[in-house]
């Protein structure tokens, strides 16, 4: 059983899959695959056929269902024991372009203190830290960067 | 002609490269250094760098342009929309060197370009005018008597804008110094001249435009018209042919005005008159755009027409076609064409990213003219209107059902756009009566972003939780269902 939870607008879920039954904040949802090329391309619910095409980018997923396109982010992930603690990541909120980074890579950094400037829509945005910690930077000045990438991690 | 540059990037360079291969030609692309990957750029025989840089130094600059050409060995150029489709100095400049100019004369392009003095021109040739400012009227003294004149509210225009852009509505005489200056200064900033101009503001208008088209020979047709009042932010996004909005009469007065617009500027080649029609069911003349229209393939499907073929064989100098002028051309059915553009459908500001999915409708009486594929990068730099789809049918309500189910195949994923925007206004009980105006989307409740279903969720967990597909990017591909039956299972 793998858990994650989406965020998709105002709208939060705990969804975890197990073969073909999902776990939406803990309600039972049967389902069928339908695949195209071995993707997933609908899913059947109760007898109700859903087209799906879905893509991933980052950490955002693009789902296109029965036509409607809806864009989910992953907010926390609650991961079986074993793996790897993530730390906190910081993804860039819009397309842009690293203007400055404030800080060097493997820097201890305090919660609050701002890592890096992004230049989008002829604006400038300071990305701070979410915590105290060593900061790992996944991009270098001049970077063009679209929104959903991940810019640092915070360890 | 033998080879031909398409001047354009986009949708409308496609589109005409179509048209062009299919009367044997071949064609040239054009691209700036990073659209060299564009779908255009490859979408012809030929292509040629316009170098680095912005539009400014690439797509809008006459001299690399006219050096492509020469390297490339073309002998016509088709300049599309935008751009420099409407700069005579560049018609000028492609004829100097020794190419075709597939678009009107200069003379005529340069006769409607400046919006004061085309008013005058259209007056004098007894085309009904938006009442306005009149010509001299410059200062502010005297701008604020003319709209005090003309009864607020009023629009504050670029007379050397046009296609919507840099107007300002002013709801008052207090308010008219401080947007004057703001007008002056954007239509400075924006068309290199500060010469503004007022118009009468009217309520519960429609915005309906007359095709027409001349040839060498000084013929002057009207090709029928489109009713393109769904727009937000003075842009459309939404037309239509017919218009549900004229009766034959009205129609016959409005083609026959549109055709003395033309023949006062000795028109040749596809232009537009652009109408607005007040609750009165008066018309009057807006501007003309001396090129091809975005919406041209409304016109093309009722009518069954190529206008791309017939501005390549006019610019040729041969005749249009003969039922264009013998008065046998009859519209049939009915065309709506909706308008895909990389923006938020609430706030409609631009978007960009790439395109991780792009599936497009199909089936019977669909067509859709697009710039873009799976992979491609939108960027903020161009105009972000990504592609058009276009319907047609039997008749209006056959239309609007098509258009319904069309964009509920379109699959455009990794990019937001103005898709919401375009079911909300074909499913619109205004846009299904036909009796709207162009106060259309602003009527609308805004979108509701809503929930996702279970199903989308489900999608979602599975993509989120799959290994990235074999692309190395974005697509989760499903692990071999062979040997996982269960598609993407995370343990």
């Amino acid at each position: 059983m793998s858990g994650a939870r989406l965020r998709s607008g105002d709208a939060a879920r705990e969804i975890g899959v197990e073969g073909d039954a999902a776990l939406i904040d803990g309600r039972r949802v049967e389902f069928e695959r339908r695949l195209a090329e071995g993707r997933v391309e609908g899913i059947a619910i109760r007898g109700r056929e859903h087209r799906i095409v879905a893509a991933r980018d980052g950490r955002r997923v693009f789902v296109w269902c029965d036509g409607t396109a809806w864009t989910f982010e992953r907010v926390a992930a609650t991961r079986t024991a074993g793996m790897r603690d993530h730390g906190q990541d910081l993804i860039s909120p819009m397309p842009g372009r690293v203007r400055r980074t404030m800080v060097a890579d493997g820097e201890s950094v305090a919660r609050g203190q701002v890592l890096l400037v992004l230049e989008a829509m002829k604006m400038e945005h300071s990305i701070r830290s979410p915590a105290d910690g060593t900061v790992r930077l996944r991009v270098r000045e001049g970077d063009r960067v679209e929104a959903g990438v991940e810019l640092a991690q915070i360890e | 002609m033998r080879r031909l540059l398409v001047a354009n990037r986009g949708e409308i360079a496609v589109r005409i490269s179509r048209t062009a291969r299919e009367m044997g030609l071949e064609t040239v692309a054009v691209y700036a250094g990073d659209d060299a990957n564009a779908l255009h750029a490859r979408a012809m025989n030929r292509s040629a760098s316009l170098g680095p840089g912005a539009a400014a130094e690439t797509y809008l600059s006459i001299p690399r342009i006219l050096e492509a050409a020469r390297a490339t060995g073309s002998d016509a150029i088709h300049p599309g929309y935008g751009f420099l489709s409407e700069s005579a100095a560049f018609a000028r400049a492609v004829g100097s060197a020794g190419l075709v100019w597939v678009g009107p004369p200069p003379e005529a392009i340069e006769a409607m370009g400046g919006k004061l003095a085309a008013r005058a021109r259209m007056e004098a040739a007894g085309v009904p005018v938006m009442p306005g400012s009149r010509p001299g009227a410059s200062s502010d003294a005297d701008l604020v008597s003319e709209a005090t004149r003309l009864g607020f509210p009023v629009l504050i225009k670029a007379s050397a804008g046009g296609g919507g852009k840099g107007m300002s509505r002013v709801d008052s005489a207090a308010d008219m110094p401080a947007a004057l200056a703001e007008g002056r200064r954007l239509a400075s900033a924006s068309f290199g001249d500060d010469t503004i101009y007022l118009e009468r503001l009217l309520a519960d208008c429609r915005h309906v435009e007359f095709q027409v088209f001349g040839d060498s020979t000084g013929r002057i047709v009207h090709l029928f018209e489109r009713e393109c009042s769904v727009q937000r932010r003075h842009q459309k996004i939404v037309e239509e042919a017919p218009s549900a909005a004229l009766d034959p009469g009205l129609r016959r007065a409005m083609g026959e005005a549109a055709v003395r617009a033309a023949s006062a500027v000795r028109y040749v080649g596809a232009g537009t008159i652009e109408f607005l029609l007040d609750a009165d069911r008066q018309f009057h003349f807006l501007e003309m755009n001396t090129r091809l229209q975005v919406e041209h393939a409304v016109t093309e499907e009722t009518l069954g027409c190529d206008l791309v073929r017939a501005q390549l064989e006019v610019a040729q100098g041969l005749p249009m076609p003969a039922s264009w002028s013998d008065g046998t051309l009859v519209p049939r059915g009915h065309s709506i064409e909706m308008r895909l553009y990389a923006e938020d459908p609430i706030e409609f500001l631009p978007r960009s990213g790439r395109l991780l999915e792009y599936r497009e409708p199909s089936g019977p009486g669909i067509r859709v003219d697009s710039g873009v594929e799976r992979g491609s990068v939108v960027g903020l730099e161009y105009d972000p209107m990504l592609a058009k789809l276009i319907v047609w049918g039997p008749d209006r309500p056959a239309a609007i059902g098509r258009a319904r189910r069309a964009l509920a195949e379109w699959v455009v994923l990794g990019v937001e756009t103005n898709m919401p925007l375009l079911r909300a206004v074909i499913d619109s009980e205004a846009f299904g009566s036909g009796r709207y105006s162009t106060d259309l989307v602003s009527r609308l409740p805004r979108p509701a972003a809503g929930e996702p279903p279970d199903a989308a969720w489900i999608a979602a967990a599975l993509a989120d939780s799959a290994p990235l597909g074999a692309r190395g990017d974005a697509a989760p591909a499903a692990a071999d269902p062979w040997t996982s039956a269960s598609g993407w299972r995370l343990g």
